[in-house]
């Protein structure tokens, strides 16, 4: 009875960690960087621009 | 409601039916627009890009067109702290519905005309489009300075507009996700990335302050997307665009994904290889490197 | 006496749990970063603490509904007064280990909090377990537990399914005592209430003369390992740990969002539009959607309550427990599990998430949340009685 409970929750580690594989992390919701969460303004696409950002 | 009215409103959505069901060329001149100018719904996107604005477009623009700043109006959107981005199809429900596009209207998507980068903004609208289910759209190739050029009417004032309800229904056949990306290794599945920055970004010696790190993402080639376009903000023809691709050494890949910084410049590319070479499976990855590089762990290759 | 199969079964089971743990801990601090494994440790210490103090809400609460034995429900107010007092002191200010404010769990008031709750207090009588103690129970080897687990999840997925529906009913928006009176005022404000609700509930407890103390006094064989906990170290713990992921993650310990999550992830992989809905369209839903599962900070401490509740039980013996499982149970569990998860959607979390984080970040909808949900108890303890 036991083993079969170890293998269900061994199928689903396993799933957590194929989609972890899967998909990647794009965006490190705890991650904190003092300057990368600041940035809130619509700016100049690609290489344009830099201070003549403006917000909508 | 009597019987003739029944049978009018039939008969208009019939007509209408069969409007809708007419392929959509990708581009349009000046000289098309002029002449189905009652059929269509004019996007004027001009923005500080082009040097525009909708106090420019009030002066001067293609009669009964629409504005709206490609810029500031809300077509990109900061999510997650990620600039530039898809803003989400409720999001764009409503800026479209507001200014008056209705889901069957064919449309076209003027930009001012003026360079690569300028075209990159219609290029971006017209995908926009397309990933909310809207197929019926064209950019008219040159822009509003193309129409100025072919000597056509202008008409001034504000807009006019009657609002709408415009739906959306997501469609992600042009739409990359990060997962996706992550997994892109061409000699290994086929997924190759285009990398559609100026060389200087490619390499990683000029780097968007908004990115974390300089360079590329593992594996991508560099398409430019100054060189898809003419010097007058054209795209270029079919053939030229083939030889560029060709020239690349990719053809055998099954799939591509084009990436900028923000989505922007990777448009052009997306547009000049799907639209106008009519390459399949090109798909557009909107975060770009400043969405790659939020994750400190994802690995940026630069020289 | 324990056989000899039960006890190489418990070694088996706890020698799998630590490596299981550890490979997670590779994973989370190698690709994604250090707060997580922070967060996953710390979920490690929750499914210990859960498992040894029996820290049931629902049990107690079925105890005092049933009997009057109200030494559970007290236990859970005095774990509440300590847990206001601590993130009171704490909310809006910077976390020691990031230079990060860590804000309350604070959400908005109205008909889907109070719907919600009270469905979720009635399904958990019928589920035999809250979020965190199913949570703590599957991870015990209750393979019963892991049925109501399923349609947790189930549940969670419809519940945001009609999430929009729920939350555009009436409702007074977010109210956190914070936001209106200082620190000193909320702590005081909350202890009254708790003060009150203590006294309220000792004076209808059947016993003659309450011993308060009942929560302190160690058991027999209360061992930190092995034995059955005191209330009070559980009391202590659960406040302790759910402080640690405030510093860790920023935010206070919840559960449920987790299970919505792999839900949507499991509709989406089978082919469902999840990330049209317009639930997976808010801000962080869709990014967790289209991220990594482990990427999630909910999961991550899920992930470690379940190997923590592995690790204790095995330790002290109790993986070779029977537990007797017929159908009258599996479909209380499958009814129950659903009707937590959709409730605890429309609540804006479960036991954990809404009423210890939400009365401990000085939020109101934590009350609501607690009312509510002790009302759909009294309803849910008379229905459980078809099926136990």
């Amino acid at each position: 009875m036991k083993i079969i409970y170890l293998l269900i929750i061994t199928f689903f580690f396993g799933t957590l960690i194929l989609d972890h594989d899967n998909k990647g992390v794009m965006y490190n919701p705890l991650f904190h960087d003092e300057g990368g969460n600041t940035i809130n303004s619509i700016a100049m696409p690609c290489g344009l621009g830099g201070s003549e950002n403006h917000s909508h | 409601m009597n019987l003739i009215k029944k049978f009018a409103i039939l008969i208009a959505f019939l007509f209408t039916s069969q409007l809708a069901s007419a392929k959509t060329n990708a581009l349009v001149d000046a000289e098309w627009l002029n002449n189905n100018l009652d059929d269509v719904f004019v996007l004027d996107i001009r923005n500080k890009i082009d040097g525009g604005s909708y106090e420019i477009f009030k002066e001067d623009h293609i009669p009964n067109s629409v504005h709206s700043d490609y810029l500031t109006a809300g077509w990109r959107k900061n999510v997650n702290g990620v600039i530039g981005q898809f803003p989400g199809i409720k999001s764009l429900d409503q800026l479209i519905s507001s200014i008056g596009i209705k889901n069957t209207d064919h449309v076209i998507v003027v930009y001012g005309g003026v360079n690569s980068t300028d075209f990159g903004s219609a290029a971006r609208i017209y995908w926009t489009f397309k990933t909310i289910g809207h197929e019926k759209v064209s950019i008219l190739n040159g822009g509003f300075k193309e129409w100025k050029k072919a000597g056509y009417q202008t008409a001034s004032g504000e807009n006019q507009i009657t609002p709408s309800s415009f739906k959306s229904k997501l469609n992600k056949k042009y739409f990359a996700s990060f997962s996706e990306v992550k997994k892109a290794e061409k000699e290994r599945n086929g997924l190759c990335l285009i990398d559609a920055r100026p060389a200087a970004f490619f390499t990683g010696e000029k780097k968007k302050p908004e990115a974390r790190t300089a360079g590329r993402i593992k594996n991508a080639v560099n398409l430019e997307q100054q060189k898809t376009t003419s010097d007058n903000g054209k795209i270029k023809s079919k053939n030229e665009i083939k030889k560029m691709f060709t020239a690349l050494q990719v053809d055998e890949y099954k799939g591509y994904i084009s990436y900028c910084n923000t989505g922007h410049w990777a448009a052009t590319v997306w547009f000049a290889l799907s639209e106008q070479a009519e390459i399949p499976n090109v798909k557009l990855y909107d975060a770009g490197m400043v969405g790659w590089t939020v994750n400190p762990k994802n690995e940026v290759v630069s020289g | 006496m324990m056989s000899s199969i039960s006890v190489k079964l418990n070694k088996v089971t706890l020698i799998y749990g630590i490596l299981v743990s550890i490979i997670f801990c590779y994973i989370l601090f190698s690709t994604i970063g250090d707060r997580h494994l922070y967060v996953f440790l710390i979920g490690i210490g929750l499914g210990i603490s859960l498992y040894h103090a029996s820290f049931g809400f629902t049990g107690g609460w079925r105890k005092f509904i049933e009997k009057r034995d109200s030494q559970f429900l007290r236990s859970q107010l005095i774990m509440l007064a300590l847990a206001v007092i601590v993130f009171t002191i704490f909310i809006n200010s910077k976390s020691f280990i990031y230079d990060a404010k860590m804000i309350g769990a604070v959400s908005p008031i109205g008909v889907s909090v109070i719907v919600g709750s009270f469905i979720f207090g009635f399904a958990m009588q019928l589920g035999g377990g809250c979020g965190s103690g199913t949570l703590f129970t599957a991870g015990s080897g209750n393979l019963k537990m892991i049925v109501t687990l399923v349609f947790f999840i189930f549940g969670s997925l419809i519940g945001s399914y009609h999430f929009d529906f729920w939350t555009q009913l009436p409702s007074l928006g977010s109210i956190s005592l914070l936001n209106s009176y200082t620190k000193i005022q909320t702590i005081l404000l909350q202890l009254g209430l708790i003060s009150i609700l203590y006294l309220f509930i000792s004076k209808l407890d059947f016993a003659k003369k309450i011993n308060h103390f009942d929560i302190t006094n160690l058991k027999t064989h209360s061992n930190l390992i092995r034995g059955e906990w005191p209330l009070i170290w559980g009391v202590v713990s659960l406040v302790f740990f759910n402080f640690l992921m405030l510093q860790a993650a920023g935010h206070p310990w919840s559960v449920t969002f987790a299970f919505g999550l792999w839900g949507a992830k499991i509709a989406s992989a089978i082919g469902f539009n999840v990330e049209t809905w317009s639930y997976w369209q808010l801000s962080y839903p869709s990014i967790a959607l289209e991220n990594s599962v482990l990427a999630d900070p909910t999961t991550v401490s899920n992930i470690g309550i379940i190997l923590g509740a592995l690790i204790a039980s095995s330790l002290s013996g109790g993986i070779s427990r029977i537990s007797n499982i017929n159908k009258k149970l599996i479909l209380a569990g499958v009814i129950g599990g659903f009707l937590m998860g959709y409730g605890a959607r429309l609540a804006f979390g479960c036991n954990i998430g809404a009423l210890f984080s939400g009365i401990a970040s000085g939020s109101l909808h934590g009350w609501v949340w607690f009312l509510f949900a002790f009302l759909g108890s009294i309803i849910g303890v008379k229905f459980r009685k078809f099926f136990y």
